[in-house]
Formats: C-alpha cells, sequence, structure tokens
C-alpha cells in the first residue's frame, strides 16, 4: 500500500488567485485532502481566466485554474449567508489546516479569524497569506505580484543594464509564487510541531517579507557599504562571458555562463576560437570582464550559427554550464523533464486531456505526488455537506435554493 | 532560544552556495540544528562573493554567505581523506538530515552515497539538490543561477512584456531568485520526506533539481499551452493589460489593474470624472485595448507627483499603486519596521549586521533569532569531540594531516 506523506490531513482553503492556493496545491500533491471553498459570489479570478470567461458561467474552464487544483476538492459557500459561515465552522472543526489569503481583517468580520476558531478546533493550525502581513499601518495595502515586486525593492534590481531604463515589467507572478513555497514549508514545519506536541498555531505570511527574503545581497550591500545597486540583467559581477546569446530560430537564446579560467579555456577549445584563449583582453576573469561587451560580440557571432541545444551540447561536453532559455513550448518536448516523469497526463472535465506539471521531486521508490484531475466549482458539495457534515438531501436542496451553497 | 517548530531535529550540510545552504538554513530558522561540513581548502564558494564590507573581500565577511549561513554550527573535513570520509559517515550516523549539493556522481565515488549511508542510518533523510536531479540526460550538465534561470523557463516571463524581442533578450531577475527559490521548493520535499518517515518508520533519498522547481512556477502557462495550445509570448502578459509602469517626479510607480469599482477610484482620485464618459475607457476590455491612450492620461496625475505620493493617495482610495522602492527605501519602510522585519546579528569581527528577517510569523514556534553563521572549522572542537567522543588531543593530529 503505498501512502503519500501527508495522507489523513485536511485543509480548509479559502484561497484565490495564486499565492494562497499555489500553496496548497503543493499539500495536495503531497496526499492532505485539500478542500476549497469557494462561491459564485466572487469566483476565483484564475477561474475567470481566458477560456471561463463569457459563454461559460460554470467556472470550469480555465487550465490555469487547474494548474494549481490538480487533486483537490471544492465545495460552495456564500459566506455573506450566516448559515453558510456556520456551515464553514462545522468544516474547520474537522480540518487540520485553514488557509486564507483574504485583505487582513476580513476573516475576523466573518468570525472565522484564528482566535475565534481555535475556540472550536484548538489544535488548529491556519495559515494566514496577505501582500503586507496581518498588521503594521499598512496591513490593509491593496497588493498584487506586481505591486509587490515594486514594494519589496525587486523591480528595481530586475532590468536590462546600460542606460537609464525602466524597469522590467514581469510578464509573471513571481511573488506569488515564492510566497506560496515559503508557506507551504511554514504549514509542514507547523504540522510536525503538532504531530510532537499537540499545539496548533497562526501563521502570518507576508508576501512583501518573503519577496524581501530572496533578495539580501543589495540589502547588505546598502547596509555595508551605502551602495544603491541597480540592474545587472543576465550579466555576473565578476565573471564572463556571462550573458544570454542570440541563437538560430526565431527568438531564440541560449544562457552561458563562464565562470573561471579553465572553463574559458574550455570555451575556446570547444568553440574552435583559440584566438580567443590568447587575446590579452580576455586573459583572465578580470579582463574580460572588462571587456565583456566586446567578448559577448564575438560569442554571439559563434550561437547564432546554431540552435540552442547544439550550443549547450557543445558546451556542457567541455563542462561550461550552458543551456537554452526556455519557453513553455520547450519545456513538453524537454527530455530531462519527461525522462524524470515531471508531467501528468491529465483528463480534466469538462476541458479534456492535457499534460500538466506534478512536483519537482522524486522520493527514491515512493510515490512523490497526486496525479489526479482538479475539481469542478461545487464539485464536492455532496461530499462535503453530505458526507462530511451530515446533512440531508433535503436540507441541502433548500441551502442550495437559499444560496447558501452557492 | 525560544522553541522552534523543529527543535530536536538534526541536519547535517555538505553544501555550498546558494541553493543548498538556504534549505538548511531555513530549517535551522525553525529550531533544527544545522552542522555544515566544509572542504578545509577555502571552504564554501559563496564565502568568495560580496558584498563585503568596505568592498574588502574576506572569507569570515561575506554578507551573502553569514545570511546564508546564520544559525548553523561548521566544522571542516576533507573527503580527500578517508579520515575526513570516516568522521563524516559517523556524523550521517547521528543526524535525520543530509542536505547536500555535491554534482549526482561525488558522493557515491567516496562511498558516501545514499545506498551507503542507509546501511548506517535507515532512518536517514537525504536531500540533494542539483541543477537537474540525479536521473536523466541532463543529469551531469552544470548550471549556475544564470543558467537555472533560463533552462528553468524564468527568462521569457522576467522580460516580459517587451516590444521588440528580437533586441533584448530574455532576462534574469536581480539577485539570485533561481537559487534562493530552488532552496525553499527543496524544503517542503525534505519535510515531507520527515512525515513519510513517520509513516514508514524509514528514511529515503529525495531527488530534487532546480530545472524542475522553476518549472514548476509556470504550471500555470504549462497547462494553458497544453489544454488549449495558449503561448505567451514575451510580447504578452499574463497579468491584465492595465498593469504598467507611470512616471513619476523621482522615479516610477506600479500601477495594477482596472476593475470598474478600481476605475471609479482612479477617476475620483485625478478628479477627472469626464473619463466615465469616455467612450475609449467604457468597460475593462476597452480599457485594456486603448492601455496606450490611457497610461499617458493618469501619467498627467502622476508626473508631478513623488512616487510616495502617487502611491499614498491611490491606496488611500484601495488602488494597487505601489512605489518603485530602491532597497533604501524598503530598509525605511514604517511597515516592515512595525512588523520587525529586519534583524540584526552580531557577527565576529564585522560586529551588528541588519538582515532581512522571518518571511513568516508563527505564533507559537517564533522564528529564531539570527546566531551569526561560522568561520571555517570554528566548532571543529564541539562537534567532534563533544559529539563524535573523539579526544581533544587528537585535533592537531587531524589538522596537522589535513583532515580537518
Amino acid at each position: 500500500m503505498k501512502r503519500l506523506p501527508l495522507e489523513g490531513i485536511r485543509v480548509a482553503d479559502f484561497t484565490r488567485i495564486q499565492a494562497g492556493p499555489q500553496a496548497q496545491a503543493w499539500m495536495a500533491h503531497l496526499g492532505a485532502e485539500v478542500i476549497r471553498i469557494e462561491s459564485h459570489t466572487a469566483a476565483d479570478t484564475l477561474r475567470q481566466m481566458r477560456g471561463a470567461a463569457g459563454e461559460d458561467r460554470t467556472l470550469n474552464r480555465a487550465p490555469g485554474f487547474y494548474a494549481f487544483s490538480f487533486g483537490k476538492k471544492s465545495c460552495n459557500l456564500n459566506l455573506r449567508h450566516p448559515r453558510a459561515v456556520e456551515l464553514a465552522k462545522g468544516i474547520i472543526k474537522t480540518c487540520d489546516v485553514v488557509a486564507e489569503n483574504y485583505a487582513p481583517g476580513a476573516m475576523e468580520r466573518l468570525g472565522l479569524d484564528y482566535q475565534s476558531l481555535r475556540k472550536i478546533k484548538p489544535n488548529l493550525i491556519m495559515l494566514s497569506t496577505s501582500g503586507l502581513g496581518q498588521t503594521g499601518p499598512d496591513a490593509g495595502y491593496a497588493a498584487y505580484a506586481a505591486t509587490i515586486h515594486a514594494l519589496s525593492g525587486f523591480s528595481s534590481l530586475t532590468g536590462y543594464p546600460g542606460e537609464e531604463r525602466p524597469p522590467a515589467l514581469m510578464a509573471m507572478m513571481w511573488s506569488d509564487a515564492l510566497t506560496a513555497t515559503t508557506g507551504a514549508f511554514a504549514l509542514l514545519a507547523a504540522l510536525h510541531y503538532r504531530k510532537r506536541t499537540g499545539q496548533g498555531q497562526h501563521i502570518d505570511l507576508s508576501m512583501n517579507e518573503a519577496t524581501v527574503d530572496f533578495l539580501p545581497e543589495p540589502f547588505l550591500d546598502y547596509t555595508m557599504n551605502g551602495r544603491v545597486r541597480g540592474f545587472v540583467g543576465n550579466r555576473d559581477e565578476a565573471a564572463a562571458p556571462h550573458g544570454v546569446y542570440r541563437c538560430q530560430g526565431e527568438d531564440k537564446w541560449v544562457a552561458i555562463a563562464v565562470s573561471d579560467d579553465q572553463e574559458w579555456q574550455a570555451f575556446c577549445r570547444a568553440t574552435g576560437h583559440s584566438e580567443w584563449a590568447s587575446d590579452p583582453r580576455f586573459a583572465d576573469a578580470y579582463s574580460r570582464w572588462h571587456h565583456q561587451e566586446e567578448l559577448d560580440v564575438l560569442v554571439t557571432q559563434w550561437t547564432k550559427k546554431h540552435i540552442p541545444q547544439e550550443v549547450t551540447e557543445v558546451l556542457q561536453r567541455a563542462g561550461v554550464a550552458a543551456a537554452p532559455s526556455a519557453n513553455i513550448v520547450d519545456f513538453l518536448a524537454d527530455p530531462q523533464l519527461r525522462a524524470r516523469n515531471f508531467f501528468m497526463e491529465v483528463e480534466q472535465p469538462p476541458i479534456g486531456k492535457g499534460t500538466a506539471a506534478v512536483v519537482p521531486w522524486k522520493l527514491g521508490p515512493k510515490p512523490d505526488g497526486v496525479r489526479k484531475a482538479g475539481p469542478n466549482m461545487g464539485e464536492h458539495n455532496h461530499y462535503v455537506f453530505h458526507d462530511i457534515l451530515g446533512l440531508s438531501e433535503e436540507e441541502i436542496e433548500k441551502l442550495i435554493k437559499d444560496q447558501v451553497i452557492y | 532560544m525560544a522553541k522552534g517548530a523543529l527543535s530536536g531535529l538534526t541536519v547535517l550540510e555538505y553544501a555550498q552556495g546558494i541553493p543548498g545552504p538556504y534549505c538548511a538554513r531555513m530549517l535551522g530558522s525553525l529550531g533544527a540544528e544545522v552542522i555544515k561540513v566544509e572542504d578545509p581548502a577555502g571552504g564554501d564558494m559563496a564565502r568568495t562573493w560580496g558584498p563585503f564590507p568596505d568592498h574588502n573581500p574576506h572569507p569570515d565577511q561575506s554578507g551573502l554567505f553569514i545570511y546564508l549561513n546564520l544559525n548553523k554550527k561548521g566544522i571542516s573535513l576533507s573527503f580527500k581523506t578517508a579520515t575526513g570520509r570516516r568522521l563524516f559517515k559517523e556524523l550521517a550516523q547521528q543526524v535525520d538530515f543530509l542536505i547536500e549539493s555535491t554534482p549526482p556522481s561525488f558522493l557515491p565515488r567516496r562511498g558516501l552515497g545514499y545506498t551507503a549511508l542507509r546501511k548506517l542510518n535507515p532512518q536517514l533523510i537525504m536531500t540533494s539538490i542539483t541543477p537537474f536531479g540525479q536521473t536523466g540526460p541532463y543529469r551531469d550538465w552544470k548550471a549556475d543561477d544564470l543558467v537555472s534561470t533560463h533552462i528553468g523557463g524564468l527568462g521569457y516571463a522576467f522580460s516580459g512584456p517587451v516590444t521588440d524581442p528580437e533586441a533584448v533578450p530574455p532576462l534574469k531577475v536581480g539577485g539570485h531568485q533561481a537559487d534562493f527559490a530552488t532552496a525553499v521548493t527543496a524544503t517542503i520535499d525534505t519535510l515531507a520526506a520527515l512525515n513519510e518517515r513517520r509513516l514508514s518508520g524509514q528514511g529515503s533519498h529525495v531527488d530534487f533539481g532546480a530545472m524542475e522547481a522553476l518549472a514548476a512556477v509556470r504550471k500555470g502557462e504549462l497547462a494553458a499551452y497544453s489544454f488549449e495550445g495558449t503561448v505567451t509570448s514575451r510580447t504578452q502578459t499574463i497579468l491584465r493589460r492595465t498593469t504598467g509602469l507611470l512616471k513619476c517626479r523621482d522615479g516610477f510607480v506600479q500601477m495594477h489593474g482596472t476593475t470598474e469599482r478600481e476605475w471609479q477610484g482612479l477617476v475620483a482620485a485625478m478628479a477627472r470624472p469626464e473619463l466615465l464618459q469616455d467612450e475609449r475607457f467604457k468597460n475593462e476590455n476597452l480599457r485594456s485595448e486603448n492601455w496606450g491612450v490611457l497610461k499617458p492620461i493618469i501619467e498627467e496625475w502622476t508626473a508631478p507627483r513623488t512616487k510616495h505620493e502617487a502611491a499614498r493617495t491611490m491606496q488611500a482610495a484601495h488602488l494597487a499603486f505601489a512605489p518603485i522602492n530602491t532597497p533604501p527605501e524598503v530598509l525605511a519602510s514604517e511597515q516592515l519596521a512595525a512588523r520587525g522585519f529586519f534583524v540584526e546579528v552580531n557577527q565576529p569581527g564585522l560586529g551588528r549586521l541588519k538582515l532581512p528577517g522571518a518571511p513568516f510569523k508563527l505564533s507559537a514556534t517564533p522564528w529564531q533569532a539570527p546566531l551569526p553563521a561560522p568561520t571555517l572549522g570554528q566548532h571543529n572542537q564541539e562537534i567532534l569531540c563533544g559529539r563524535l567522543g573523539l579526544p581533544k588531543g587528537e585535533l592537531p593530529g587531524l589538522r596537522a594531516a589535513g583532515v580537518i
């Protein structure tokens, strides 16, 4: 009998968008029973993405939503209704973990804050994720990934070096992703502590603080030296060549990082440019770094003649770090990800079959992650309200009619 | 010291750079005891990475090394010597976790692979953090933060949206984001393995690759591509299109989104009620389509103001505006001060150093106060004599033989 690490753990999941749901995606993959508590009154933005908007009002068409929901369950509760709040409490009583990412104060207004919930479930672990934390003068700050990137200093460090220009806009929700991962770590540690002591606790997780934690160098450089760092792009502080170079093909690029003189010699041999190895401008790391503009022009002349995979093969064989700059399309065909069983083929009703990522690790011969479809809106209403809470069919019928279960 | 969530657990670390050491440091910050093993010849390469005080390189004063190695004990052991390897095995017998980041064939070649260590300690959880994992065609490839960022698919996301993708390459973000994300993701499966050990009574080998950790971050777009064929190119964004940087007197302010409620608030805050009647901005889709027209209109309001002023005014109206802060501005944040986020460590030879602190507040088991990072071999006596029971008189001999 193969068991997953978190089997037997149940989570009441009130989270939306990404920072919250992605943390619970880790939990679900590890075998926890994650029950999303969601409502048509304020459907998750991710459910409304792309295909979901417009014609299909069931909110069950967005692959981007399912990517963070595989293996979860879904029930509907309209928390504006006091009866729904009572039902939520009933669910929570059977849970080990509550996760939420409402604006700070919202759970308290519903009577679903940690202090209230621990009265009905004393060993509860509750994870509250917010932009700037549950306390402090700016706890109410309207925060999304883009605003957290700005606020944390992250944007001021991200862009192309050279002339004065604005930071690069980031087309993804990086701070959501790193916050989710940090949150899952905190939850697992709290679960371990509860197993040992019987004691639960509240976790106040701030996206802004989790983001700053990933940026120690610029803060230390300022406190140590008064230096305000800006953009370095793909460059390194000391090594060269170190960059992303144009290859054959539309918008195709390869990342190359030469870290020391030995690798530089190997690089010149592998590319067939022994004349670079003897060029005094590139004689050692210090000289190369100071001549990196010229060096990059030469490197590009070579990379442009090849596709990224060719450059990578040649350089990795010579012991130099290099790899294609991959986009989503490249992932699905990637031999490494395929060989490591990184994907699952999943039948996701109602949208059909597709390929999705599971977990980025292997636990030896043991199962490393749940591989099943995500929930449609309210798909598990019967399971939650009948099987868990013991309501009769008639009661459930009425609650649906009254838009409590909605 | 207050009790931590992971107090009572012991971690052995044989790792350098960022991913392995930061993974172990996260466990240490929640109370696990961490023993860091370094090679006596120079130790962890992060000791050579800046920033250094007054830009003066010193192996015990790298700000980054200190941050990555707070709350650890440090010993030096040379794996080139049989005695060094034997002492490492003895330590591995006593611990719950081994966090290592050597190339996949490095430890097995020295008789220190998982198969060998499991025989000595069946309960051991060994987490191997490498760029590509222990198996597959790329397993022996090298990567640093730049290469991991790009093969992990973040380069395309971080440069967009751009107007001309031919002119600018996919971009790495500031700092070492790929390495830090790898480290924290590895803490999840490491703790999951601990839970699994409680169920089965057996340890496990966690095989962890940075490429997968980063590719997993883009799983939403991966699913969109696989199920619908949607590809987000670098000229597009998955964010709402009315997300942008607006020019201010002293820099930029980031704005995010114009839902109906946000749009009305924005128009009111700018005192431009006539915009509500403008056909080009009637709904969010139109505002997105006409962002090129709308953005300069909002900039008429932001341009004469400072970024902080602009953000304050708009936040008061519950709009997602934030200044593009520099690190010193973040250090001066009242919000972070009110939450006691930045902490100080008293690092010998350096004095008090201000550092980013806990990413979350645990109500029952607080993040541990920072203890200084170890100098190379600082705790040799405490660990080798105290823990393994070597007589103190052996230390000079071990040193002379190049073991420590």
